[in-house]
């Protein structure tokens, strides 16, 4: 092995950063990048299925309802800045207010789910099996529906870990992470909303 | 360079049947080979002058290493030029490629002019329907397998499918086209001389893919209208007791439940059309030669030839059998 | 041999034990045996047995393709039948491009790049492992359900509507498009490691333009992973899967889908993966060169500009395998144009390697041979390339023989040339032992001769008109005789493998001892021991040039302060590599192979009823419950509410 001379010392870096100081926090953006990639994906299949269509939807099968829906994106956007007030009491590692912020979060999170079985069992008015268009709309909800699901598990774990007293300094920077997954959860649906719920009506 | 040489041996061999895209019968087949044998010319001296130049460089290196001398003192500056060179050459060839490719496919691509003949064709698992449309009803007819066509009259197939995606490919006369369910796509070619060009299905189709074959008779105008004219017949009724009777086993067994006979009770069209199968040259799908022996194989146990395939073995009487053979072979 | 670095026996003093011995406790494997081997986190554990396990597939892989070579040395051979063959070659297939040639990259990458970027471990050591089971259950699964007879059986790109469920019934295409899912989800994971490691890892003074050639090939194609897979994960997961399993109809024309739909998103991914496959092979090739040159790859940043255009415009090529169908006349001049376009920047890298070994001081080692074999026989599957980028030509060649042997010059040259010249390169830093040069060489001109006796005459073969994927022909093609000799060449590189394991058995039991450093090499991860132990480096290493083991004087700068009490590794900034934080590292645990086996059951569950996603998702939410739950070892660390970071 070859000798070594001391040219740095890195004790007293810090061990507990926020943001893209961390490496968590890259490795959420590069799940991000993957998962939103799929999502355009969808929305190109989504494209490329009605194109084979003259009508859209065709002829004999329902419009989407848009009540629920738009209540959905409604609530979404409302949900953003408590994520963000969570985020920043991470930031400040006060436990108390992060613990709140993630019961909130664990409260939206189980509505957008619940919100979302109904969009798909009945606001769409159209099964997977019925035709192309009725397996394109279920493939755009349900992909972005599986984002729901896995962030709402997180969160309710994160919160659990709060409430219970197992939290350790690194959570913070999890929870805050958390926050960052939120937006883009929130963020790719608008455009999907729109694909999915009003493209049937305008297009 | 000896990879060459060899290639261009092996290539010069000829084949007993007539499927290859090195021996062009047509102006599509032509141009693309060509444009082969252009590829073929620049690629080998690009070959041989990079592994040259790889070689020659570990040789040289290796010398100056024996020989302990150092590097050129303008190294850096030879190796930059030499790879500017290198990359420069590249896109040079390759710019003329791409420009000689343009052209072949501008040549090829557009519908041809002229009076061109229109024959449908329809991939099956593993058997192509051959239809020839016409104007009025008794004109149109169906076959199987065959295609036939006349000498140096520019030829379109209409090209779909009905269950998988098959591929027509009769390399002596053109490039391959895919048959798509769903879609319909076109491809034309010509033969300029006249012959027996053989071809098979090139995309995957399932169990029998590999025997999937069907062979393009190209013929002088004259001949081609005295097939046309045959081809439009409905079979010729049995003449005797022996064909009677093997009519009545074809109608009253399990081929008519998938095959057709135009002039008969039996319009299937799950098989081959039959009508004209004694005047074909192949069984199966360009799988066998023609003969009473073969036939009879084939109806008795085509599951032994074609592992897989959608016919049934059939268990008859051997005197229905050679009935049947023998009406089967009746109808030229 | 001007860069050899002599092996300094350093009077240890009692500081620098202590040292040692603190790293030691901290950074031992926890657990032993069976046990230990199933919670592993050590990237090179984990990369080890990934590495091994894809040679497996490749093995075996191998074995059908020698069946079917046997099958076709004869016209009508009767060895096996159309619906053994069918499942032959797409298992071939299948395994080849998602069991081994993708995987072996990315695991060799999990070895190498932490080492030669100079850290203690890639950025997530559980997800890690975890992409390991996964790949691990996938390709037990796709060769267990073959060897049951329930192999995949439409090739493998499987398209629709062959693969559906009218013309498909049976459980073997549901095999393959979970085996898919597996192995894109250990994929997608292997590439957010790879990408998160280097990004954040690297050694302090590592910047931009000190990266070696290597990891810059194996980070653009975790990118390149990134983008090209979901599409086949999607296409196979979510749209064929559940035509069969659900009655969707994405690609039933009858209901509105689109038969082509599939092979769009599949070519999506389906060429880009030719070049996930083959920029790392790129890499191995740089990395030989410059040892066994004992000079840096001349064109560094024309070298890695090439990396990226590769890795770029290998997006836009997808249509050329699509040549036969409808597509726009306009449209096809595009990927025409893109894929001439692309034999530019290898052509490039050629040169420069070219330039590199004029200008250099080559050893022709065994490795050597494999990098300058791979020029010999990659060049001609780049030549075919550009051949079949043009349309009228492609229209004649595709799906024919000369494709087969077109793919298999480009994979075999591209793929497994560099990755046998890497095993020569890093066996000694894995195992500590050299391997027998004699042998290698001997495996070196067997797997030469053969790769070109086997697929040499397949260019021929297809143009004389012989499809691919047929079980059989018949004697009148006139066939026959390249077909035997392409089986004799198979029977040749068979001898070559079987040389290869013999010296890679021989030499891990007792080959001659390699030290640190055996070739004199220039990058990091010849600073340290062979094998390397768990925390890779006692120091982090400094980086002050492009080829740090070179450019050092006698010492190595090095930085220390990383704690030794706990596993620690230290995290610098994106472009320039200046050390910001510090990370702990997670210690040994089961739960990602729990996690894994989760994964397991949704979709091979899935194979059989819609119900397994709810079970595995069920099974999957209590596996991230073990995971993430905190272990409350740290009591320091715990944080109560009511103190926010002012108060404290």
């Amino acid at each position: 092995m070859r000798r070594t001379r001391t040219v740095l010392d890195v004790s007293m870096l810090p061990d507990h950063v926020y943001g893209p100081r961390d490496v968590m926090w890259w490795g959420t953006l590069g799940f991000m990048v993957i998962e939103g990639f799929t999502l355009v994906l969808c929305a190109v299949v989504y494209v490329y299925i009605g194109q084979n269509f003259r009508d859209w939807p065709p002829q004999g099968t329902p419009l989407p309802a848009l009540g629920v829906p738009t209540v959905q994106v409604a609530l979404m956007l409302v949900s953003v800045p408590a994520l963000v007030w969570t985020s920043r009491a991470a930031h400040a590692e006060d436990a108390g207010r992060v613990r709140i912020g993630l019961t909130l979060a664990t409260l939206f999170g189980a509505v957008f789910v619940a919100l979302r079985a109904v969009e798909l069992l009945v606001s769409l008015g159209v099964t997977w099996h019925r035709n192309a268009y009725g397996s394109v709309q279920w493939l755009v909800i349900g992909a972005h529906a599986t984002l729901l699901l896995i962030e709402f598990v997180e969160v309710a774990g994160m919160a659990a870990i709060f409430w219970l007293g197992r939290a350790e300094r690194k959570h913070f920077s999890d929870a805050a992470d958390l926050a960052f997954y939120w937006y883009f959860m929130v963020g790719a649906w608008i455009p999907l909303y729109a694909l999915c719920f009003l493209g049937p009506r305008w297009l | 360079m000896l990879a060459a040489a060899t290639l261009l041996a092996l290539v010069a061999c000829g084949h007993a049947v007539e499927q290859s895209a090195l021996h062009p019968a047509g102006p599509q087949a032509r141009k693309v080979s060509d444009l082969w044998w252009f590829a073929l010319i620049v690629s080998t001296v690009v070959y041989v002058v990079t592994i040259g130049a790889l070689l020659w460089a570990a040789w040289r290196a290796r010398r100056r290493e024996h020989a302990g001398a150092p590097l050129p003192p303008d190294s850096e500056r030879r190796m930059t030029r030499a790879v500017a060179a290198g990359v420069g050459a590249t896109v040079a060839l390759l710019l003329v490629f791409f420009v000689y490719d343009l052209s072949v496919g501008r040549t090829l691509s557009p519908p041809p002019g002229g009076d061109p003949l229109t024959i449908n064709v329809i991939g099956h698992q593993w058997w192509w329907e051959v239809q020839y449309p016409d104007t009025t009803p008794h004109g149109r007819f169906t076959t199987a397998n065959e295609i036939h066509v006349p000498v140096g009259r520019p030829v379109v197939l209409l090209l779909t499918s009905t269950d998988v995606i098959h591929s027509i490919w009769v390399p002596n006369l053109a490039g391959k086209k895919d048959l798509i369910p769903g879609y319909t796509q076109s491809v034309w070619f010509q033969a300029d001389t006249a012959g027996v060009y053989r071809g098979q299905c090139a995309e995957f189709c399932g169990h029998q893919h590999a025997k999937m074959a069907l062979v393009v008779v190209a013929e002088p105008p004259a001949e081609f209208q005295r097939w046309l004219a045959q081809s439009r017949q409905p079979a010729l009724p049995p003449t005797d007791s022996v064909t009677r009777r093997g009519q009545e086993v074809f109608l009253t067994g399990p081929c008519v439940m998938c095959h057709a006979i135009d002039g008969t009770p039996a319009g299937s069209n799950v098989g081959p059309n039959l009508t004209h199968l004694a005047s074909r040259r192949t069984l199966g799908a360009g799988t066998l030669p023609n003969t009473r022996g073969h036939l009879a194989g084939w109806i008795v146990d085509p599951q032994r030839v074609k592992p897989g395939v959608w016919m049934p073995p059939n268990q008859l009487a051997p005197r229905d059998l050679e009935a049947l053979l023998t009406y089967l072979q009746s109808l030229k | 041999m001007t860069h050899a670095r002599e092996v300094v026996a350093l009077p240890a003093t009692d500081h620098e034990d202590d040292e040692l011995a603190a790293l030691r406790r901290s950074w031992r494997p926890r657990h032993r045996g069976l046990w230990g081997w199933l919670t592993a986190v050590d990237h090179k554990s984990i990369a080890t047995r990934y590495v091994a396990t894809a040679f497996l597939w490749f093995l075996l892989g191998g074995l059908n393709a020698a069946l079917m070579r046997l099958q076709l040395a004869r016209p009508e051979n009767g060895l096996v039948g159309p619906d053994r063959y069918n499942q032959l070659f797409t298992v071939h297939g299948t395994a080849m491009m998602f069991l081994f040639a993708v995987p072996v990259m990315t695991a060799v990458g999990l070895y190498l790049v932490p080492l030669m970027i100079g850290t203690r471990d890639v950025a997530f050591p559980r997800l890690n492992a975890f992409g390991y089971w996964v790949f691990l259950i996938g390709g037990v699964f796709l060769f267990v359900s073959f060897y049951l007879n329930t192999g995949p059986d439409t090739g493998w790109f499987a398209y629709v509507p062959l693969s559906g469920p009218e013309y498909a019934p049976g459980k073997r295409v549901d095999v393959w498009a979970q085996l898919v899912t597996f192995t894109e989800i250990a994929g997608l994971v292997a590439a957010v490691e790879i990408i998160v490691t280097v990004f954040k890892q690297r050694a302090p003074g590592m910047s931009l333009n000190r990266i070696p050639l290597y990891v810059w090939a194996i980070l653009v194609v975790s990118f390149m992973i990134v983008f090209a897979m979901p599409a086949v994960a999607m296409a196979s997961t979510m749209m064929l899967a559940m035509d069969r399993l659900v009655a969707t109809h994405f690609f039933n024309q009858a209901e509105g889908g689109d038969p082509l739909l599939w092979q769009h998103l599949f070519w999506f991914f389906g060429h880009p993966e030719v070049y996930i496959m083959f920029i790392p092979g790129l890499g191995f090739v740089s990395s030989i060169v410059e040892t066994f040159t004992g000079r840096r790859v001349f064109g560094y940043p024309v070298m890695v500009l090439s990396l990226f255009i590769t890795g770029f415009v290998g997006f836009g090529l997808w249509v050329h395998h699509m040549f036969a169908t409808p597509i726009p006349q306009l449209g096809r001049s595009f990927f025409t144009a893109a894929s001439v376009l692309i034999a530019i920047p290898t052509g490039t890298q050629i040169f420069c390697w070219i330039a590199t070994i004029w200008a250099g001081r080559p050893r022709f080692t065994t490795a050597m041979l494999f990098a300058i074999g791979f020029i010999v026989v990659f060049v001609i599957g780049g030549v075919t390339g550009v051949m079949i980028a043009s349309v009228p030509f492609d229209l004649q060649v595709h799906d024919t023989f000369f494709i087969v042997a077109h793919f298999h010059y480009v994979i075999l040259g591209g793929v497994v040339f560099p990755l046998f010249g890497a095993f020569y390169l890093w066996f000694p830093k894995v195992t500590g032992r050299m391997l027998d040069e004699t042998l290698g060489k001997w495996h070196f001109w067997l797997f030469f001769v053969g790769v070109n006796v086997t697929f040499f005459p397949m260019h021929i073969l297809g143009l004389n008109g012989m499809p691919r994927r047929v079980y059989t022909y018949l004697p009148e093609m006139g066939w026959g005789d390249l077909n035997l000799l392409a089986t004799v060449g198979a029977g040749v590189i068979a001898a070559s493998v079987a040389v290869f394991l013999v010296n890679v058995v021989r030499s891990a039991w007792r080959g001659a001892l390699a030290g640190p450093d055996p070739w004199g090499g220039p990058t990091l991860e010849w600073a340290t021991a062979s094998p390397p132990p768990p925390w890779n480096f006692r120091h982090i290493p400094v980086v002050e040039s492009g080829s740090p083991l070179w450019s050092a004087e006698a010492e190595l700068p090095v930085a220390t302060g990383l704690r030794t009490d706990r596993r620690e590794f230290l995290v610098t900034t994106v472009l320039d590599a200046v050390p910001d934080n510090r990370h702990e590292h997670p210690t040994e645990t089961i739960w990602p192979f729990v996690m894994a086996l989760a994964i397991g059951v949704t979709f091979i569950g899935a194979v059989f009823t819609p119900w397994a996603y709810v079970v595995g998702f069920a099974f999957a939410t209590v596996a991230f419950a073990g995971w993430a739950w905190p272990r409350g070892t740290k009591p320091e660390e715990r944080v109560h509410p009511g103190l926010a970071r002012e108060a404290r």
